[in-house]
């Protein structure tokens, strides 16, 4: 049962990761087609809405990055955290593996 | 209902007899006090002058620092003379013991709060005298919050293994907001004309820390100390 | 139960692998342009850990007064899910703050309640692996006050004002965004389901193997 939990586990990090660097793409063009497309306002605390090109050059943030990295992060942690369950899975299951032919080893000599 | 309180009382009554014979943990913990606020005063010092608004957090860091120290060290002494396990096999009940441990801390931490208030209203030039008796109460409120929850894992950690670091780690995360309460409580008081509603309201929400803490404190005391 | 693990993860895959393509048809929202697209993956991991905030303290109250390791095991396997989607909460929000409020952080009250939380039981795991004996013990009191925080920490945002938005954005989502933000909500709980499944196996494993080191020592 544990080795197919682990096939799973495999399968669902390959899978989820060809996924994410395909997103990512898909995320990134439609990005930039938004910020080629309209002027998105940055929220004034003051209660202004200022147009875009009127701002300093560095406060023309671009989003697309920041949208992608988001996502991108989202993906890494799940990865990460299910390859570190995995690799500790891998080290108990083999742990198990001694310890049960340790344990019938002693018996018979009983 | 009064054995709980009789017993409380014990444990309170003997914590400051031994504090009073030695003055041992009073003494250090109000040095300790003093130097952490002499520390941030230098420390945060411009022209010569230590920054003026810093006084309601440099008081309250030093409060948690030392009060930190102080747990510490009164749980040391418990597990030195292994006093904590006779408590434990009295035929009392463990959450009197945790309020008789939790009023004697507090007991401890006011008496250092008192030394401590004045240095800071001193070399801060911040108007203590405002309005004393919401300082005061301020004060009390916050002192409790904190010391329940530390009472609560100073005990439990006695029999750990880093005790000394693992307190900090535990503590502070859930006791900031405590801090933070008492900082921005104490900051609206010690303003030049005291913002007196806006005390309250940090007031009040530290008296809900207070329950909160206190009553999940009571609540896990004896299966944390039961082995 | 186990044949329901494979089902349960090829539809969890599946949500995960249509959920980017969902979000990129939502409609951009007026104020905050492009960037609010994050909030389909921020609030749902934000519910999920106060999810696993909530199993964690439950479970922690149980193995406190039943002395149930069963629940011992529950109770790690939530803390780590509360640290991992806490953490993708944490770093989600600021990326998306960078660009909506200017600031990557504020000292407001629900990023400084939401990151204490984040901090309880990032030391529920720490007192776990260098509290020596005993320290379950201490680990489940501060899972029961990380669960405590979890309700102050959501009306937070409702009780003082911040640049955070209010918990009524979401009942009044409007329709093209409803449907994607449920449907992620969907699957990272679904997701959360999956993985604290398995870790909670993984733990049932480490006390088989206890168990077996006793056996065979005692030979």
């Amino acid at each position: 049962m544990s080795r197919r939990l682990m096939r799973m586990a495999g399968a669902w990090i390959v899978a989820a990761g060809l996924l994410a660097a395909g997103s990512s793409l898909v995320l990134a063009q439609a990005g930039a087609a938004e910020a080629q497309a309209g002027p998105t306002a940055p929220q004034d605390p003051a209660g202004e809405f200022v147009p875009v090109k009127s701002l300093p050059q560095q406060e023309q943030l671009p989003a697309a990055p920041l949208l992608v990295a988001a996502y991108a992060f989202v993906w890494m942690a799940l990865l990460v955290y299910v390859w570190t369950i995995w690799r500790r899975l891998m080290k108990v299951e083999r742990e198990v593996r001694e310890l049960s032919s340790r344990v019938s080893e002693g018996a018979p000599r009983r | 209902m009064m054995a709980f309180f009789r017993v409380a009382a014990l444990v309170m009554r003997k914590d400051l007899t031994v504090e009073v014979r030695s003055r041992e943990i009073l003494y250090t913990t109000i040095f300790f006090a003093v130097s952490c606020v002499l520390v941030f005063a230098f420390a945060l010092v411009k022209e010569g002058r230590p920054l003026e608004d810093a006084a309601a957090g440099i008081m309250w860091i030093s409060v948690a620092f030392s009060g930190t120290l102080a747990l510490g060290r009164t749980f040391e002494r418990e597990r030195h003379a292994e006093t904590l396990r006779a408590l434990m096999l009295a035929p009392a009940s463990r959450p009197a013991l945790y309020v008789g441990k939790l009023l004697g801390i507090v007991l401890l931490l006011l008496v250092v709060e008192a030394v401590l208030v004045p240095l800071v209203g001193l070399l801060f030039h911040a108007p203590i005298a405002n309005s004393p008796f919401r300082l005061m109460a301020l004060l009390v409120l916050g002192t409790i919050g904190f010391s329940a929850v530390g009472t609560l894992f100073a005990a439990m950690l006695v029999r750990a293994r880093s005790r000394d670091v693992m307190l900090p780690i535990l503590l502070y995360p859930i006791t900031i907001p405590v801090i933070i309460a008492g900082v921005r409580g104490t900051a609206a008081l010690l303003e030049p004309v005291p913002a007196v509603e806006l005390a309250d309201m940090w007031m009040a929400l530290l008296a809900f820390f207070d329950i909160v803490f206190v009553t999940l404190a009571l609540w896990t005391f004896e299966p944390l100390m039961t082995e | 139960m186990a044949k329901v693990y494979p089902v349960l993860t090829l539809v969890a895959m599946a949500l995960f692998a249509v959920a980017p393509a969902v979000v990129a048809r939502t409609p951009v929202e007026a104020t905050m342009g492009l960037v609010q697209k994050i909030f389909y993956y921020h609030v749902p991991a934000a519910m999920v850990m106060f999810i696993a905030a909530s199993v964690c303290g439950v479970a922690s109250a149980v193995y406190l007064f039943r002395a149930r390791p069963g629940a011992d095991r529950l109770a790690v396997a939530a803390a780590e899910l509360t640290v991992v989607f806490g953490l993708i909460v944490l770093v989600t929000g600021p990326l998306w703050a960078r660009k909506s409020w200017g600031v990557w952080w504020q000292w407001d009250a629900r990023l400084t309640s939401t990151l204490l939380m984040w901090m309880i039981f990032v030391a529920c795991l720490m007192v776990r692996r260098f509290g020596g004996a005993g320290a379950e013990k201490l680990s489940a009191a501060m899972a029961l006050f990380g669960m405590a925080n979890v309700p102050f920490v959501y009306i937070s945002v409702n009780i003082w004002r911040t640049l955070h938005p209010t918990t009524a954005v979401i009942p009044k989502l409007p329709g093209g965004m409803r449907g994607p933000f449920w449907f992620c909500a969907l699957s990272f709980m679904l997701l959360f389901g999956l993985l604290l499944a398995l870790r909670v196996r993984l733990e049932e494993r480490r006390a088989e193997v206890e168990e077996l080191y006793l056996v065979a020592d005692h030979d």
